[in-house]
């Protein structure tokens, strides 16, 4: 086995170091309130002191991928030299990775570790300082920080089992953790039942996969051997493909496996919420991602059933996830609902993904870095640069739209939209930031969401007319989803800009609150002043690299 | 697929019994309605994959063991995830005095 | 030739459900029926239950449980590793000593979620 640049996953590595420094601080090491070194240097500081450290290894990482992406060099594996990828970890014979830190992948990580830092300092707003086992929420917290980053480069079935099932597993304890709440522990078991039914049902898939494809655990060999003998096409290939891609649905709460979602997002504690929306999200994308482009498309995109399925789910993602949204009177709820539909516009992403992977000639899965890089300019698709804007844009959009609801939900003790009403008379900063997150959710233009939404949907029609029309049919639903969606953010707005309320306190909140709403606002506002260099590096994230990292073809 | 006969038995007996315990698992899911069966039904679930990683690991010939330690794996997290739900349903207990999980919504749809 | 393979599973079901069968009926037949209050007490032992069998169980013994679960099942990633580490040492020292070190960190971590419940009084039985 090849080991390869072990620091590429450095940030992962720190995470889980400085999650159990964490906990130690806080259990072990932690005498009476007033003394100890819990006294000291509290946990509830520590743990985003320490993530802000894994936040900056992690966009040197990203920089050094780019660095690597595309270089290969000879290693002996088992006595035979093997062309191996320089972004590719732990290398088995064939030169197969089981990790595979690309600049996607690292960016994905970013993207992990800046949302937990984010979920962090709304924490501190939520809970407080005297919370009750904080060492442990705050080590849950960062543990799901290393899962979400990992999970962004597996390229293994056991990796990505391993790695997806730790991030549930991690946020059915953080779901459940208000424990004396009725709502919390309900949410908890929800999540729970219907996550734990999930993943297995994805492991069978796996076990199918896994032996079709001639016993590989790779997703580049399982790439080649699925093309082999007709595993592709045979209904156990089918049912191996669809059986995983309910359990990575289930992390992306995509309809039809989206019941634990509202209920879940409702009752557990809001920072959780936060965190669930969006870190785990993010991780679920980076594995869909990966396994579709490289596994799950052995033929033109066209071809497959389940890429007509997955049409289908992202069709009805985002119009259910957008006509619920709409009656709902808890601003928490509304938030769940709305994100149902937001992963349904990423999906569309995915799925031209799916397109571009068999349009510039590159079956097998396994697409050449070269060949991607050939495509001119005029045709760059925007298949997965558009995920990547997304979701930048939605992880600061999202959680700053969610500190907000923290703060004002703190203070009157409920999170009914009714509470909103003539909010930027009482706090003009609460009201105008959350106006700006809710409009960028919508995807309304000087903002990061409008962005994300023009590369997507842009992508789509890039692709779609050169023959998948149906891609062109997506984007369109895409922009009247948006349209049904700005009816109920901006109705939040008008609630707070245009309508008296009753007479209310004025909201104060805490300074890491107030630290993490101007984060994310003037990032989701900063995106679209930056388009040029935030695309040109998402460009270089993806076309510099291929997903696979594969460079020589599985020898079975 | 290797269909070769290694302990005299072919390996679709072994995918058989599988898919058997899967489908049982599954079906145990849909109708069972206390939460600490529905854990039941996920093992069950679980063991069925395992069942096929493990047949197709010893029948395929591999030059490594990738499908046993895949199991192996499984059964770890088999064990961390009945933790984590026992949990989770002790706690519900508590709160709620039963573990009927069609009757725990606190919440609206 | 598959029905010779199961032919030895096929004696084996036959001769498990005769045997206790057979047992059972012969104990049936031969033994003699003299019942007294002492023998008909749940315990043979003569220890006299009290109250219903259907105790609350303390919330304390499932996490007992479970936290030996966890434990018992961590311990089957260090079998397959002790067979392997010898072996490796000759053949391939470098990936010897990498599997080292990391079980030395399995174990660590396994060491600190034990710490972690210790001091959190989960081992006491108060």
């Amino acid at each position: 086995m090849h080991i390869g640049h072990i620091i590429l996953i450095s940030p992962a590595i720190w995470m889980a170091f400085a999650a159990i420094v964490v906990l130690l601080l806080g259990v072990v090491a932690a005498k009476r309130p007033d003394k100890g070194l819990d006294h000291y240097f509290p946990t509830q500081y520590a743990a985003p002191l320490f993530t802000a450290i894994g936040l900056l290894l992690s966009g040197a990482v990203v920089w050094w991928s780019l660095m690597l992406a595309g270089v290969t060099s000879q290693a002996a594996i088992n006595g035979e030299a093997t062309s191996v990828s320089a972004t590719g970890l732990f290398v088995t014979s064939g030169g197969h990775a089981q990790l595979t830190v690309d600049p996607f992948a690292a960016v994905i990580s970013f993207i992990a570790l800046a949302g937990t830092f984010i979920v962090m300092l709304i924490s501190l707003e939520h809970f407080g300082e005297h919370q009750a086992h904080k060492a442990e929420y705050y080590t849950l917290l960062m543990f799901a920080a290393v899962a979400a980053s990992l999970a962004a480069a597996a390229s293994d079935l056991i990796a990505i089992y391993l790695l997806i099932e730790f991030l549930s597993m991690v946020s059915y304890i953080l779901a459940a953790y208000a424990k004396t709440d009725r709502r919390s522990a309900e949410a908890g078991l929800k999540y729970f039942l219907y996550g734990a039914a999930c993943s297995a049902i994805m492991l069978y898939g796996m076990s199918l996969l896994f032996g079709i494809t001639g016993g590989n655990t790779s997703l580049s060999a399982i790439a080649a051997g699925f093309t082999i003998g007709g595993a592709a096409s045979s209904g156990i290939g089918w049912v191996a493909i669809v059986f995983t891609l309910v359990g990575l649905g289930f992390k992306l709460a995509l309809v039809p496996f989206h019941f634990w979602a509202p209920d879940t997002y409702e009752g557990a504690p809001t920072p959780v919420t936060a965190f669930l929306s969006v870190v785990s999200k993010a991780a679920g994308l980076a594995v869909i991602v990966r396994f579709l482009t490289v596994v799950a498309t052995p033929g033109s995109a066209g071809t497959l059933a389940w890429y007509w399925i997955l049409v289908v789910l992202t069709t009805l993602s985002m119009f259910y996830g957008n006509l619920v949204a709409i009656w709902q009177r808890n601003i928490k709820r509304m938030l769940a609902y709305s994100s149902i539909a937001q992963v349904g516009y990423i999906m569309v992403g995915v799925l031209t993904a799916m397109h571009v992977f068999t349009r510039s000639g590159i079956l097998m899965g396994a697409p050449d870095a070269s060949v991607r890089a050939n495509i001119s300019d005029k045709l760059l698709p925007w298949d997965i640069q558009g995920v990547l804007i997304y979701l930048l844009a939605y992880l600061f959009m999202n959680l700053g739209a969610f500190a907000v609801v923290i703060a004002v939900g703190n203070r009157l003790g409920s999170d009914s939209i009714d509470n909103y009403a003539g909010l930027m008379k009482r706090s003009p900063f609460y009201a105008s930031a959350l106006a700006v997150f809710l409009v960028s959710l919508a995807g309304i233009p000087p903002t990061a969401g409008f962005l994300g939404k023009f590369f997507i949907f842009g992508g789509a029609i890039k692709i779609g007319i050169l023959g998948s029309p149906e891609l062109v049919v997506l984007a369109a639903i895409g922009v009247v989803n948006s349209i049904i969606s700005a009816y109920y953010y901006l109705n939040v707005v008008r609630l707070m800009f245009f309508t008296e309320g009753e007479c209310k306190p004025s909201i104060v909140g805490s300074a890491a609150a107030n630290v993490a709403i101007t984060i994310s606002l003037v990032l989701t506002l900063g995106l679209i002043v930056f388009a040029k260099p935030v695309s040109d590096l998402t460009a270089k994230a993806v076309y510099t690299s291929s997903p696979a990292s594969v460079t020589t073809p599985a020898e079975r | 697929m290797s269909h070769s006969l290694a302990y005299g038995i072919p390996i679709s007996w072994f995918l058989t019994v599988g898919a058997m315990l899967f489908c049982i698992g599954l079906f145990g899911m849909m109708v069972r309605r206390s939460a600490i069966g529905m854990l039941l039904s996920i093992e069950l679930m679980l063991n069925a994959a395992n069942i096929n990683l493990v047949a197709f690991g010893s029948y395929l010939k591999l030059p490594s063991i990738a499908g046993q330690v895949f199991a192996i794996f499984v059964i770890t997290l088999a064990a961390a995830e009945a933790a984590v739900g026992l949990a989770i349903v002790i706690n519900i207990y508590r709160n709620e005095q039963h573990i009927d999980a069609d009757k725990i919504s606190v919440m609206k749809m | 030739m598959l029905a010779k393979d199961f032919l030895t599973v096929a004696i084996f079901m036959i001769v498990g459900i005769a045997f206790v069968t057979i047992t059972l009926i012969a104990a049936w037949v031969i033994r003699p029926y003299r019942p007294s209050a002492e023998k008909r007490g749940t315990y043979e032992c003569g220890e006299i239950p009290t109250g219903p069998a259907w105790l609350q169980f303390r919330v304390g013994y499932y996490i007992y449980a479970l936290i030996f679960l966890v434990f018992d099942v961590e311990a089957v990633f260090l079998f397959p590793w002790a067979a392997q580490l010898l072996k490796f040492k000759t053949t391939n020292h470098a990936l010897a000593v990498l599997g080292f070190v990391d079980m030395v960190i399995f174990v660590a971590v396994l060491a600190v979620g034990l710490a972690w419940a210790w001091k959190k009084g989960v081992l006491e039985w108060k």
